[in-house]
């Protein structure tokens, strides 16, 4: 799922994108030590591809409802996870800019719980775990399935953790938690079952062009198979244990980079508001009654005057506008 | 002056060659074309015209044989100096131009020959006056008709100065009118010219030499307005009269 | 006419807009892309319950879609997806969050309510601003501000390349799922059976294009690296917009 610019904030935006551009840079840099230049069409088609191929709608049988494939993941097993994580990057930035899905700023999230889950940890990880040894028709669907889900449940839970740690939804943690892990449980056996059946007909039509296959039997392009397993696995342990560790702290307010301290402005006020607010929501949230999440502003700072008057703000702006629009044209003519 | 290509003893095969019993694709060629000629190439589905382009770009390795471009023996350390006196306009337009708009797609190959940027708007812009493309420069490629995106691909390759191009299928899938104007600009272009088609009338508006490969061998070489109205000829190499003669138009 | 068809349309016309010859499209890219992703900062930025504040930020909207002559029709196109999701994460604020923030006379407003009506107008913005933004500069014109701010040159190539075969193979898709269908009139998507078969196809497909693209690049003296035309450079009023932009919309998230 795209993740919205209205979900995040700043901080959460921030920190996503960095880490976002940390894994593209170290892709970017482990991608130019192949062969580039042969990669750089193929790439550009490829994502063309995946952005065609999720728009197809696939049946599935005994619900009624359609599927789509699951990009990272396919990408990964035909180019690789550097380029097929670059690739998935780029259709991001196509799909947020063309067509609104996603957004700009949330751009950062989109590109880790869609990306760098199903390249790395799906196409990755587990589609070497499982077909490294030996590739046969079962493992590759086995490999699709599973890595599909997987990531899908990793997606689903950054997800969760981002919108939470943004501060904008009153939601429980563990009514959200327990609302997007099935859902995503479901969708990710959908998806690897679609992307399944798509890379055992390649296997079958054409294996050679799938990634790790040699035809011998033998594995070859060891090149990134140990140090880059070691490097993404341990790049991933730090993101996850920093997201964990930022989570339990239950105190994302820390890290907000609030524009009121840029700013200078004191919203902070009813902080008894804060504290009475905190103590219901830790009622509801039982489950897990340490972790609750509360921006820092309160809802008394709202007045029904203060939003009148920026509505008529916002009116006399567009009559201004509308005016000089009537005399710019009045000129023209 | 020298031809601008010459291929003594061409012989191909797909897999590998030494190895191989199969029939070659190509099977001891032996063609020279002149600075100013324009030369059909043609022979029915799996003759080798395809396949002999495919070498003469460099697309595909050579393997025995020779073969001179502009005087430059093709090898692999020559291939960038041998590309930018070729031309090669694909059948598929779609994959040849891959850039988001007419100009950027013409000024991809002077860009990479180190032209300046006043060089290159020079060289593009005159490419596209060559194929009265000059109005629709900054056009998506998306956005262009068929015809269009044909002459567009030759603005491609004329924009590094092509002396020789070769055309694969150029008239595949145009309607009558882009047809006519794909031959009037065809016509009009200075430098020798190799056209693979299956468009026989095509070929007859457009080149004074024909050659007809079948089997990979050349079955016949020689004057356009002879060889295209030798009916028992074509037959026999699983081709048929131009329709304009069939019909008696001509 | 299906998503993929509907997808070809839409890219049109915005391709059309964005090459109009309005004061905006003319706007060096830069700025453009710079005054965008500074609003959605501050956008996003606001307060939970600062509704106020943030509806003032409506100007910078109001200024451009009227001014630049914007279609607004298209944009709430292109809001339905985002605010069905934003309305399904705001629609719980209202039931845990039973705070009072005003009075209506006899109606309580609660701060859940408000909370929601917030993310509704974040979302509402974020999408506008992002339209704006692609309504009046090409997406070769969004590659080349990237490049300015030094995104690695592979990555700009490939969205170019991605934006160039988006319309190619969407179109192929059709053409594929109108065959499918002529002949499987019952159906609402592809059957099971054919899953593979039917994406596996178009995948071997963009393959084989994707060969034929490097061929013709190869072709064309293509080593690896990719030149973009150079833009004029920024001149003073691409720097005033900037400028202006700025010192607006920080004063509005100020105030």
């Amino acid at each position: 799922m795209h993740m919205a610019d209205a979900l995040v904030s700043p901080a959460v935006a921030g920190t996503m994108c960095a880490v976002s551009a940390a894994a593209a840079a170290y892709s970017v840099k482990e991608i130019k030590a192949e062969d580039l230049d042969k990669k750089v069409p193929v790439m550009g088609v490829m994502g063309a591809f995946v952005f065609a191929a999720q728009m197809i709608n696939f049946t599935i049988p005994g619900t009624g409802s359609s599927g789509h494939l699951c990009g990272g993941m396919l990408l990964s097993a035909v180019m690789g996870p550097f380029a097929g994580f670059l690739t998935m990057i780029a259709v991001l930035v196509i799909q947020c800019l063309l067509f609104a899905d996603g957004g700009l700023l949330a751009l950062g999230c989109n590109v880790w719980n869609m990306a760098f889950y199903g390249c790395f940890v799906g196409g990755f990880l587990v589609w070497k775990a499982v077909t490294g040894k030996k590739m046969t028709k079962k493992r590759i669907a086995a490999a699709s399935i599973i890595g599909c889900m997987v990531s899908l449940q990793f997606g689903a839970f950054s997800v969760t953790i981002e919108t939470l740690l943004s501060g904008i939804t009153e939601l429980p943690f563990a009514v959200f938690f327990g609302m997007m892990q099935p859902i995503h449980l479901a969708i990710g056996l959908a998806e690897g079952l679609i992307t399944a059946s798509v890379l055992v007909f390649i296997y079958e039509a054409r294996p050679e062009i799938l990634y790790g296959f040699a035809q011998d039997g033998e594995k070859d392009r060891g090149r990134m198979s140990r140090k880059g397993a070691v490097l993404s696995l341990g790049l991933l342990a730090l993101i996850i244990g920093g997201i964990v560790s930022l989570f339990a702290s239950g105190y994302p307010d820390g890290l907000e980079w609030s524009m009121e301290k840029v700013a200078g402005t004191a919203e902070l006020t009813a902080s008894g508001t804060i504290y009475r607010m905190a103590e219901k929501l830790q009622g509801i949230t039982a489950v897990l009654p340490d972790y609750a999440f509360k921006s820092s502003d309160s809802a008394a700072g709202t007045s029904l005057s203060g939003i009148a008057g920026g509505v008529a703000v916002l009116t006399v702006c567009l009559f201004i506008c509308l005016l000089i629009k009537k005399v710019r044209r009045r000129e023209e003519k | 002056m020298t031809d601008i290509l010459e291929i003594k003893n061409l012989s191909f095969a797909y897999g590998n060659f030494r190895e191989s019993s199969r029939s070659k694709v190509l099977d001891h060629l032996n063609i020279c074309v002149g600075r100013k000629e324009s030369i059909g190439l043609v022979g029915e589905n799996g003759a080798g015209k395809s396949t002999l382009l495919k070498i003469l770009t460099g697309l595909l390795d050579m393997q025995e044989g020779a073969v001179r471009i502009e005087g430059l023996e093709l090898k692999k350390e020559n291939l960038k100096k041998i590309r930018a006196e070729l031309g090669y306009v694909f059948q598929d337009s779609d994959s040849q131009l891959f850039m988001p708009t007419v100009y950027e797609d013409v000024a991809f190959a002077p860009r990479n020959y180190g032209k300046s940027g006043e060089e290159t708007n020079r060289l593009v812009l005159s490419a596209l006056k060559q194929v009265h493309m000059e109005e629709k420069k900054d056009r998506q490629i998306y956005r262009l008709s068929g015809g269009e995106k044909k002459l567009s691909a030759i603005a491609s390759v004329l924009a590094v100065g092509a002396k020789l191009m070769l055309l694969d299928e150029p008239s595949a899938a145009l309607d009558p009118k882009n047809r006519r104007n794909l031959i009037r600009i065809l016509n009009g272009l200075p430098g020798a010219k190799i056209i693979a088609s299956h468009d026989l009338d095509f070929v007859y508006d457009t080149c004074q030499r024909v050659i007809l490969l079948s089997g990979g061998r050349i079955a016949a070489d020689g004057d356009a307005k002879t060889l295209l109205t030798d009916r028992e000829l074509l037959e026999r190499n699983g081709l048929e009269l131009p329709l304009s003669f069939s019909r008696g138009q001509r | 006419m299906g998503r993929m068809g509907d997808a070809v349309s839409e890219l049109h016309k915005l391709d059309m807009e964005a090459v109009k010859c309005g004061w905006l499209q003319r706007m060096h890219p830069l700025p453009k892309l710079l005054v965008t992703l500074f609003f959605l900062v501050l956008t996003v930025s606001f307060g939970k319950y600062d509704l106020q504040g943030l509806i003032k930020m409506g100007i910078y909207l109001i200024v451009l879609f009227v001014l630049g002559d914007i279609s607004v029709k298209r944009l709430f196109k292109r809001m339905k997806a985002v605010l069905a999701l934003v309305c399904l994460m705001g629609a719980a604020n209202p039931f845990f969050d039973r705070e009072t923030a005003a009075l209506l006379g006899p109606v309580v407003i609660t701060g859940g309510m408000v909370s929601a009506a917030v993310l509704i107008v974040k979302g509402i913005f974020a999408v506008s601003a992002a339209y704006l933004l692609i309504a009046v500069t090409p997406v070769s014109d969004v590659c080349y501000a990237l490049r300015r701010l030094h995104v690695p040159k592979i990555f700009v190539t490939v969205i170019m390349l991605i934006y160039r075969y988006v319309i190619v193979l969407l179109k192929e898709a059709e053409r594929m799922t109108d065959a499918y269908m002529l002949r499987a009139p019952e159906q609402n998507g592809i059957e099971y059976r054919v899953w593979g078969t039917f994406a596996g196809q178009l995948l071997l497909r963009s393959m084989d294009r994707a060969q034929t693209v490097y061929d013709s690049m190869m072709l064309r003296g293509y080593d690896g690296e990719f030149y973009l035309r150079e833009k004029r450079p920024a001149g003073c009023t691409d720097y005033l917009y900037l400028l202006l932009w700025s010192m607006v919309l920080a004063a509005i998230r100020i105030m």
